[in-house]
């Protein structure tokens, strides 16, 4: 059984045009220890999908499908339960180290939270294991910076505060959405170089959510390309990099700019934005920026299909080569 | 610390110079002669200048200025013309009523608001949060002296449960004296009241909304925990702000409410120190008003470095 399995999950978040599906039937498990990366454009659904298995969606989002946790369907728990999962079980960092720690606390205060809210730690304990974790993110001179206030860290140490306050209860399941967007490129390296050392340390999962195909290829196993709330194609990060069979996918793949590669012409674009949640086609939500597109596309929303081991997409023109 | 200290000092003094020099002038412009008005309009000339040189009004302007800042370095405020009595005795007796008065209307003001406001950000778009804020419209709309005169008609007239006005003394006992000013309390913090829950319902509607909040809730902190622990705190700058702000509402306030309730407050006491042209009373109760204006303000200033790490008190 999958340590976390999510099937069929839709959102639909309130706009001010009425309901809008964010996520519509995304589907995927993570193994214990697994890791899965979830690349795509912004307002495809990435972070919803996110916020949802935190249980922390805005008010008025309407969820349904199964998010199930040891078998255990989350969004059947109230909250209070919900609560004892989150920062315990599931823990998760955000894009904005430098507007997601709270101004007015020591950090040492705030890591110490979850801590004394899940395994009761107070006091000298609370600190000493606070301490603890701020050597294993390698924030330099803990015992002085535990009483350090976030504005008067880097977003870099701030992000390893971050990590070291969703590490603090030991979870299964690490979200990082965008863990590394704000940072300047040196610093991402490092935390990415991070997080991949405590996943293989502590054995628990992660779940990595990046707009960066070259990110994820280097951090995860697997990896689900989104585009307009679905899952278009999903499977083994090597497969899929070796032969990307959705049109979306190889779009990315060939967005990525290589670096040393002579550059002959523009930098390779997909043409087009993202829909608004609102204005999604019907059937396949690519359809009006795909080259590959034909009548059927218009008509009939394509189904995930097994292309190959470890590889799954949803494209009517998967078998054909690209345009 | 200490040469923060020092250099707020020295703005004091720079700013309550300031408003003594604006104080003294206004008044030398306002019509209506003290000796005139306290011997009437008919009074022989020898008489009113007789009365001229007993106040001093006799000497230049600028004279008169330098003996009253002078007296003021050795805590001496005057005489006051009407009174007889030095000034310093008068407002000493009356700021036992007002120091009271405005004191718990500032305190009830900021409980009723936090309160309040706290309840509606948190009911946000319910039919509670849409009561607060009509209660609060109302509240600003509804001028003060007609709104004391309700709560007279309400709990004096009808029910005798309090005074309709006056007040007896501390000596007669607190309990009488806290029944005399419930109502004037009541009556002046209404307004506040409603400016003060409006500012606290938008602060922390505001803060709800910052990242830091939806990383506690990741930490597992329930929506209520979320709120004290991690809301309220980064919500109270705004609030400390406007309650700066409003210290001096309820100074000019106290005039209305301690005519409406007759009160023997100082605000009572510079009314009619205005209309006898007691000019002695005037300018050293309008001072002192603004000394209490520049000091609160500076203690909210203290206040935001104590909430807030970010703003580092400048040395």
């Amino acid at each position: 059984m999958a340590l976390l399995s999510v099937s069929d999950l839709t959102v639909e978040l309130q706009t001010s045009r009425g309901m809008a599906p964010a996520v519509r039937g995304v589907t995927f498990d993570l193994e214990k220890g697994g890791t899965l990366g979830v690349v795509g454009e912004s307002g495809c659904g990435k972070s919803v999908t996110a916020l949802a298995i935190m249980g922390l969606l805005p008010d008025g989002a309407r969820t349904t499908g199964r998010i199930e946790l040891d078998g255990a369907d989350l969004l059947a728990l109230d909250e209070e339960a919900r609560c004892r999962i989150r920062g315990n079980r599931i823990a998760m960092i955000f894009q904005e180290p430098m507007t997601s720690l709270n101004p007015v606390h020591r950090i040492g205060r705030q890591i110490a939270e979850p801590l004394r809210l899940h395994r009761g730690l107070r006091g000298a304990n609370a600190r000493d294991e606070v301490l603890r974790l701020l050597e294993r993110v390698g924030l330099p001179d803990p015992a002085r910076r535990i009483d350090a206030y976030p504005h008067q860290m880097s977003g870099g140490q701030r992000q390893r505060v971050m990590i070291a306050m969703a590490l603090s209860c030991a979870p299964d399941i690490l979200l990082a959405d965008e863990p590394t967007t704000a940072l300047d490129v040196t610093i991402q390296g490092q935390i990415l170089d991070l997080i991949n050392e405590l996943v293989d340390d502590t054995g628990m999962g992660l779940i990595l959510i990046s707009h960066d195909l070259g990110v994820i290829g280097e951090t995860t196993e697997n990896v689900a390309v989104m585009y307009g709330g679905t899952v278009v194609e999903h499977g083994a990060t090597d497969r899929l990099f070796a032969n990307f069979a959705h049109p979306y996918s190889q779009g990315l793949f060939a967005a990525i700019p290589q670096v040393g590669a002579a550059r002959t012409g523009p930098l390779r674009t997909i043409p087009g934005t993202v829909p608004e949640l609102a204005d999604l086609p019907s059937a396949c939500s690519f359809a009006d920026r795909c080259a590959r597109a034909t009548e059927i596309c218009w008509r009939q929303a394509p189904r995930m299909e097994r292309i190959g081991p470890d590889q799954r997409t949803a494209c009517h023109h998967h078998g054909e080569t690209a345009a | 610390m200490s040469v923060f200290l020092a250099r707020r000092f020295l703005t004091f003094l720079i700013t309550i110079s300031g408003a003594s020099v604006i104080i003294f002038l206004l008044l030398e412009v306002l019509p209506g002669d003290p000796a005139l008005t306290m011997l009437g309009v008919d009074a022989p000339d020898s008489a009113v200048a007789a009365i001229r040189l007993e106040l001093g009004l006799d000497r230049p302007a600028a004279v008169r200025y330098v003996a009253w800042i002078a007296g003021l370095f050795q805590g001496e405020m005057g005489l006051s013309y009407v009174y007889k009595v030095p000034v310093t005795e008068l407002i000493g007796q009356r700021l036992q009523v007002t120091l009271p008065l405005a004191i718990g209307s500032m305190a009830v003001a900021t409980l009723t608001a936090l309160s309040l406001g706290i309840f509606a950000a948190t009911n946000h778009n319910r039919i509670g949060d849409y009561g607060v804020m009509g209660f609060s419209q109302l509240g600003l709309a509804i001028p003060d002296f007609w709104f004391g005169i309700l709560l007279i008609i309400l709990f004096a007239v009808i029910l005798h449960w309090l005074p309709s006005g006056g007040f007896p003394g501390w000596d007669e006992g607190l309990w009488r004296g806290v029944k005399s000013l419930m109502l004037p309390v009541f009556t002046l913090s209404l307004s506040l009241t409603a400016v003060m829950t409006r500012v606290t319902r938008s602060a922390v509607l505001e803060v709800a909304r910052e990242d830091f909040v939806r990383t506690a809730r990741a930490k597992g902190l329930s929506r209520r925990a979320a709120l004290w622990r991690h809301v309220l705190r980064n919500a109270l700058v705004p609030v400390l702000t406007i309650g700066g702000v409003l210290v001096a509402t309820v100074l000019t306030g106290t005039l209305v409410i301690e005519n409406v309730f007759a009160l023997p407050g100082v605000g009572k006491l510079i009314f009619d120190a205005i209309s006898n042209r007691d000019l002695m009373v005037v300018k050293n109760v309008v001072l002192l008003f603004a000394a209490i204006v520049v000091v609160v303000n500076f203690m909210v200033d203290i206040l935001y470095a104590m909430v807030d790490p970010r703003i580092r008190i400048q040395t």
